[in-house]
């Protein structure tokens, strides 16, 4: 499943994939992954992620299909 | 909560492994892919030099058995391995690894049965007899089998301490 | 066996490789890569440890059934070696996993295709003073050749995929 959350939350900082990537200590092809949905990051990578964009985990990895 | 259990069950069957067992299995693969080349360098090496006590096909088998077994008990040592079928049944372990043993030893005493030099079992025109194949091959099954149930055994007896396995 | 590799030459090729090994395995001179890339080039190398695998078992087949000798009795092992690390590189490739974190990939282009041109041009070099291995291709004769079109192979294959990066980029 897309992570559209991450793509947007990106986007208000005005990060390309790159600079993103840069931020993490990833590869950009793994920022391009997770956003497809095509890989799901371990914990530490998830956390990290949401330092860079200093967001929750909530906001950015939450599935929607848990909400009751 | 059944649901939950026979998605749960849905998802094992696509995914076998889980993320630690992933992370595991892709070392021991690079492990096996860089031995395997060695022993075949080496063998090479072995017989460029003039050394011809083995066939050069046994050689090249020789490796490739060497190196699954080297990746297998890799992966069985840290929990990283399920066993075909998907069954961790110690009953079936314990049945192969004595079968293998079994053949093991009845090919070994065959070898030594018809020709023994020097206490060392059976050359032909200076390099080891095909047979030795089959010994290589049961033996490093048999390895296998057991580096299995010693794990086992090793869980079992760290559960019954009450340690985390 | 023809010999041809005397034994101090083995001697430093083993010393290289097994170098070569230790960097490769150990922290130092290591290329980054992250988790992603690491799971990835685990299945790269499963890709290339199989590939290995089942090309040594069908010479051993076609040897056996077919009753065929190679020349070079250490030919179909160096062939084996060569295929597996090419299959390797091109499923690390297509998976964006070849290159680290902090690699450039127009230095990793030039850097493989040096050493491509340069053993195609020695390989094709031993292929015509040979007159087309007439005389038997043998690891010795046919290593620049085999390394030069491994070469080739993992090149074309990072050259499409940088491509296909930098058309699906923002």
């Amino acid at each position: 499943m897309k992570n559209l959350k991450l793509k947007a939350a990106r986007a208000a900082m005005d990060l390309s994939q790159q600079a993103l990537a840069d931020r993490v200590g990833v590869s950009r092809q793994t920022i391009v992954a997770i956003e497809k949905g095509d890989y799901n990051p371990t914990i530490n990578l998830c956390r990290q992620i949401c330092r860079a964009l200093g967001k929750t985990l909530d906001e950015l990895f939450w599935e929607e299909e848990y909400d009751d | 909560m059944t649901d939950e259990r026979n998605n749960n069950d849905r998802r094992r069957a696509a995914e076998p492994y889980d993320e630690r067992q992933k992370q595991i299995r892709t070392k021991c693969f690079a492990h096996a892919f860089f031995v395997m080349p060695v022993l075949l360098f080496c063998n090479i090496a072995l017989l460029d030099g003039g050394v011809p006590w083995f066939d050069p096909t046994f050689s090249w088998l020789a490796s490739v058995i060497l190196a699954v077994t080297l990746a297998a008990m890799e992966m069985i040592w840290r929990e990283a391995w399920i066993p075909p079928g998907g069954s961790y049944s110690a009953w079936w372990s314990v049945a192969s690894a004595v079968l293998l043993i079994i053949g093991l030893a009845a090919k070994v005493a065959d070898i030594f049965r018809n020709e023994v030099r020097w206490g060392i079992a059976p050359v032909e025109n200076g390099i080891l007899a095909s047979d030795w194949l089959y010994i290589l091959t049961l033996g490093c099954m048999a390895l296998i089998e057991l580096g299995y149930l010693l794990r086992l055994l090793v869980s079992r007896l760290k559960d019954s301490n009450g340690e985390e396995p | 066996m023809d010999g041809s590799m005397s034994v101090m030459g083995t001697a430093v090729l083993a010393v290289v490789l097994l170098l070569l090994i230790w960097r490769v395995l150990t922290a130092k001179g290591q290329a980054q890569f992250d988790e992603r890339q690491l799971l990835a080039r685990g299945a790269a190398y499963r890709a290339g440890f199989y590939t290995m695998l089942i090309f040594l078992a069908g010479v051993y087949l076609a040897m056996n059934l077919l009753d065929w000798q190679p020349h070079d009795a250490a030919l179909p092992a160096f062939g084996g070696m060569c295929l597996g690390v090419t299959v390797f590189a091109c499923v690390a490739v297509v998976k964006d996993a070849y290159l680290g974190i902090r690699q450039k990939p127009k230095q990793a282009l030039l850097m493989i295709g040096l050493v491509t041109v340069v053993n195609l041009a020695l390989g094709a070099a031993e292929l015509t003073h040979s007159r087309g291995f007439s005389g038997g291709m043998t690891v010795a004769n046919s290593m620049n050749l085999v390394i030069g079109t491994m070469g080739l192979v993992i090149l074309l294959t990072l050259a499409a995929r940088l491509a296909a990066d930098r058309r699906c980029g923002e």
